[in-house]
């Protein structure tokens, strides 16, 4: 464990830092996910455990819980690792600001967690080894405050920080302020540890992001490095053959109770409109071939709408070239897969236009109608919308499916999966409420 | 000597107010920041409001006289300030690495979020009673910053209408991130939303944190005075409803009702109410719950204590309001006051655009008649009521300046000791010393230090 201030002198195989890298991302991806489950304390760190070990990173978890060391080769290579995948993937994250407050908030959680395993006795040589000296505040001084303040006690150990180094403490009024220092104990050092971690770590991620186009050269690290740089995990969605068809007939009845917001809005307007624009089309019969309508059923149904406006073979030459180009049955024969969450809140949507992802593209007041008449109380409501508004998109779309559906917290990474998911609720094939324990849907 | 205003004068009266008493040079050397920080004015984002609400950001001035020139040509409704950048605002916002590099700590506490425990007045209006809510206000933030936070730069400015804002200039408070300023606004911010018995003021009954003591203690001195009397809280059956909701309880309920009945009939004030209900609590000390331990401490918070925007505290680029600055509607001033002498101040008395400009033209007409030259040189907010708002300005300023003067010291004491002790130093000590000077110095100011003491 450390607080990774020298960068690693060795040399590796492009393997190992490849494999590292991808190891340590996706350890990092897991901690976000189980993050948006809102856990505190002992439960977080049993949950992130959990799914890292389903994930087969024993090697980390066995690191992190082994209370002797194992073979001092293997616990050095994985030090090795550590080492190199943290630097790997700041130059992967350093790039935007976004990225980077994610990367940071992340590698914070990660030694957070790690902290948590730690004893007494390594807590101290830690703070030994990284020269973490702070002030204590003496025995006359805790008997002079102790007299207006019944947080600090004279019996316990103090240390005299700048406030600002733990003001997370500060604002919960957990500890004591007098002139700019907090008085801290023991146990609450290490905020003062991970804020200033924090800030090293935004100002190296800065420096890198500034230096980033020398390291160009090398194709293959870069190539790492841009696969790297992502906060959650693409979700490829296989449209698995054979599988069950949906009859275009109930379509409006299955838009209203299963499709996610993002569909559900083309659906919409399609059917108010009868027209859409090119992105939506896109977006719309990329995901209905994914729920499994049948090509003609697309066809058929979006002739029927379009036909409205336009004139049948017009949209037989121009949009129905799009369906059967989706579908893989004309053009380049491409089997396009539908597109994932991250893909849809990317697009950019200009006024008037209707694809893209509702929690990212739609103002709050239109979300909020959205929500009402998706049956939402207003207290869900507003939980939603309070997601949507702090950019998490996803985590969002995953409180509106939960109460939506009433099952357990989730995050959505994928229209189709969104889908899925529901169906397998309204048909009882899944359980409504998890046990604890159970697995998320990623 | 307020006279009236109106605001039809306003685009008259303020182009006049621009020329003659806006303070551009006390202005200038606040926001420089000392001689050191060659370039915290030009790199510091101002926005202007233009008449018709044309809202200009992202403007900046390279020198005093730019500032002046711009502010007189334009003659800004408002005049907003923002951050200081690491580059001129004004041509630089669309580079890739523009960024904030610091920023006041600003409060701004507003009478319109008090509407649910003033019953004088609502909205945008004020008088003398409702402000000394403010003024409670004022006295626990400015001591929680004084002594909790160790700031010792605060500058305390009439918003010109219904509000205060405080600016807090500290180098220590100037560099906090985003997320330490969230949390210094939340550690002051005490009171939280309404719960079921319309309290919204909550104290953990195992310990009240000291600085809620102190908040306590000073709204105690005041609050007969300004919330039972001049607000008259208990002076009317919904005002009674509402406390008794607090107590959050059917036997205090009934105990307090009851005495409150058995007040003889020509002593049913708010005072009266409040004393009897004081003296409930009192008798029944023994037998309250646990978490009605603070139960008449959190009712006098939930009525006195700051509500707070912190909103604006929070953004290290959020703009606000200059000192100086005149309100379009009410014509007044934003005129700095002492904190500490917050209860003297009268928002009521506040000179408006039309008081100050006769003012000066009084002065000019009869000192200048009697061929009394040298008054000419006078500044003219000199001559005015502006004149005691300026002296505080300048007072902040001169202990401003002293802190420059003292902290070069400092610095070059850490230097020297660095060098003579270089004998038992290790490398973490340079490493450290290292980045403290690489940031303090090289990245702020564009000096280059090279360090050979490494090999
Ligand atoms: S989060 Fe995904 S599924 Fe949900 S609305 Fe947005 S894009 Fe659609
Ligand atoms: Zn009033």
């Amino acid at each position: 464990m450390q607080l990774y201030r020298v960068p690693p002198d060795f040399e590796v195989s492009y393997t190992e830092f490849e494999t590292s890298t991808a190891e340590r991302l996706s350890i990092l991806q897991t901690i976000d996910e189980v993050n948006s489950k809102g856990l505190k304390g002992d439960e977080w760190r049993k949950a992130v455990i959990e799914e890292l070990k389903k994930q087969d990173m024993r090697g980390f978890c066995k690191q992190l819980t082994a209370t002797s060391c194992g073979s001092a080769e293997a616990d050095f290579a994985q030090r090795r690792r550590d080492h190199m995948s943290h630097f790997v993937l700041r130059l992967a994250f350093c790039d935007t600001e976004e990225k980077r407050r994610w990367f940071i908030a992340r590698e914070v959680d990660l030694f957070k967690l790690r902290w948590m395993y730690l004893r007494v006795t390594e807590k101290a040589e830690f703070m030994k080894i990284n020269k973490l000296a702070y002030d204590t505040v003496s025995h006359e001084e805790k008997i002079e405050l102790s007299g207006y303040s019944d947080i600090v006690s004279p019996s316990i150990e103090y240390y005299k920080v700048p406030f600002a180094s733990v003001s997370e403490l500060v604002r919960a009024r957990k500890v004591f302020l007098k002139k700019g220092y907090a008085f801290i104990t023991n146990e609450d050092i290490v905020s003062v540890i991970l804020t200033s971690y924090r800030m090293n770590l935004s100002r190296s991620l800065t420096f890198a992001s500034h230096k980033i186009h020398l390291l160009d050269e090398d194709d293959r690290i870069f190539m790492v490095l841009k696969g790297a740089g992502r906060t959650r995990r693409s979700v490829d969605y296989e449209i698995v053959p054979g599988a069950e068809g949906i009859d275009i007939k109930n379509i409006d009845t299955l838009c209203e109770m299963s499709f996610p917001p993002c569909m559900q809005k083309i659906h919409h307007r399609l059917r108010t409109e009868h027209h859409l624009k090119h992105s939506a089309r896109r977006q719309y019969a990329l995901f209905l071939k994914g729920i499994g309508v049948a090509m003609e059923d697309t066809i058929a149904f979006w002739r029927q709408e379009f036909g409205k406006k336009m004139n049948p073979d017009k949209f037989d030459k121009e949009h129905g070239y799009l369906i059967r180009h989706t579908y893989g049955a004309a053009g380049k024969r491409f089997n396009y897969r539908p597109m994932d969450c991250l893909k849809v809140i990317s697009q950019s949507v200009s006024p008037g236009e209707c694809h893209g992802c509702p929690f990212r593209h739609d103002n709050q007041q239109v979300l909020k109608k959205m929500l009402q008449q998706n049956g939402l109380s207003v207290i869900g409501v507003q939980e939603v919308l309070d997601s949507a508004k702090n950019n998490h998109y996803q985590v969002a779309c995953g409180k509106y499916f939960q109460l939506k559906h009433d099952s357990d917290s989730t995050v959505i990474t994928h229209p189709n999966l969104y889908f899925d998911m529901s169906r397998d609720i309204l048909k009882g094939k899944m359980p409504k409420k998890e046990e604890p324990g159970g697995k998320i849907f990623i | 000597m307020v006279g009236s205003y109106s605001p039809d004068v306003f685009s008259e009266l303020l182009p006049v107010y621009y020329k003659r008493l806006f303070p551009y040079e006390p202005f200038y050397r606040w926001l420089s920041y000392g001689p050191d920080n060659t370039n915290t004015f030009a790199n510091r984002e101002m926005s202007f409001t233009l008449p018709g609400d044309v809202y200009i950001r992202y403007q900046s001035f390279d020198t005093i006289k730019d500032f002046e020139q711009e502010v007189q040509k334009k003659c800004p409704e408002k005049i907003d300030i923002g951050a200081v950048y690491n580059a001129k605002p004004k041509h630089n916002r669309m580079v890739s690495c523009f960024e904030v590099e610091e920023k006041e700590l600003v409060f701004d506490i507003d009478m319109t979020d008090y509407d649910k425990v003033r019953t004088c007045c609502s909205g945008a209006d004020i008088c003398i009673k409702c402000w000394h809510l403010i003024t409670i206000a004022t006295t626990i933030i400015d001591t929680a910053l004084r002594d909790d936070f160790g700031f010792e730069h605060r500058l305390w400015v009439f918003s010109g209408r219904r509000g205060v804002h405080c600016w807090v200039c500290d180098q220590t408070a100037r560099v906090l991130t985003p997320n330490q300023r969230a949390h210094v606004a939340e550690y002051l911010q005490v009171l939280q939303n309404e719960d079921s018995n319309c309290k919204t003021a909550r104290i953990p009954p195992e310990k009240m944190h000291p600085s809620i003591r102190r908040a306590v203690d000073i709204i105690a001195k005041d609050f007969v005075e300004v919330c039972v009397k001049g607000q008259n809280i208990l002076g009317s059956v919904t005002g009674m409803k509402t406390v008794l909701k607090m107590l959050g309880d059917d036997s205090l309920r009934q105990l307090t009702e009851a005495a409150w009945e058995a007040l003889p009939t020509d002593s049913q004030t708010s005072v009266d109410r409040w004393n009897a209900l004081v003296a409930v609590l009192d008798k029944q000390q023994s037998n309250l719950k646990r978490w009605q331990r603070y139960l008449l401490e959190e009712i006098m918070l939930h009525f006195a204590y700051p509500r707070l925007d912190i909103e604006v505290s929070k953004g290290a680029n959020h703009l606000l309001k200059s000192p100086f600055c005149v309100h379009p509607k009410t014509g007044k001033v934003c005129v700095p006051f002492n904190p500490l002498a917050s209860r003297k101040f009268d928002p009521t008395a506040v000179p408006t655009l039309s008081d100050l400009i006769e003012e000066i033209q009084k002065f000019d007409a009869e000192k200048v008649k009697a061929g009394e030259e040298m008054y000419r040189k006078i500044k003219d907010y000199k001559k005015t009521s502006m004149y005691k708002g300026m002296q505080i300005f300048e007072e902040f300023l001169r202990n401003l300046e002293e802190s420059w003067k003292s902290k070069k010291v400092k610095e070059e004491g850490m230097k020297i000791i660095f060098y003579l002790g270089s004998q038992n130093y290790n490398r973490s000590n340079i490493h450290a010393f290292h980045n403290f000077f690489f940031q303090k110095w090289s990245f702020r100011k564009g000096v280059r230090c090279r360090f050979s003491l490494e090999s």
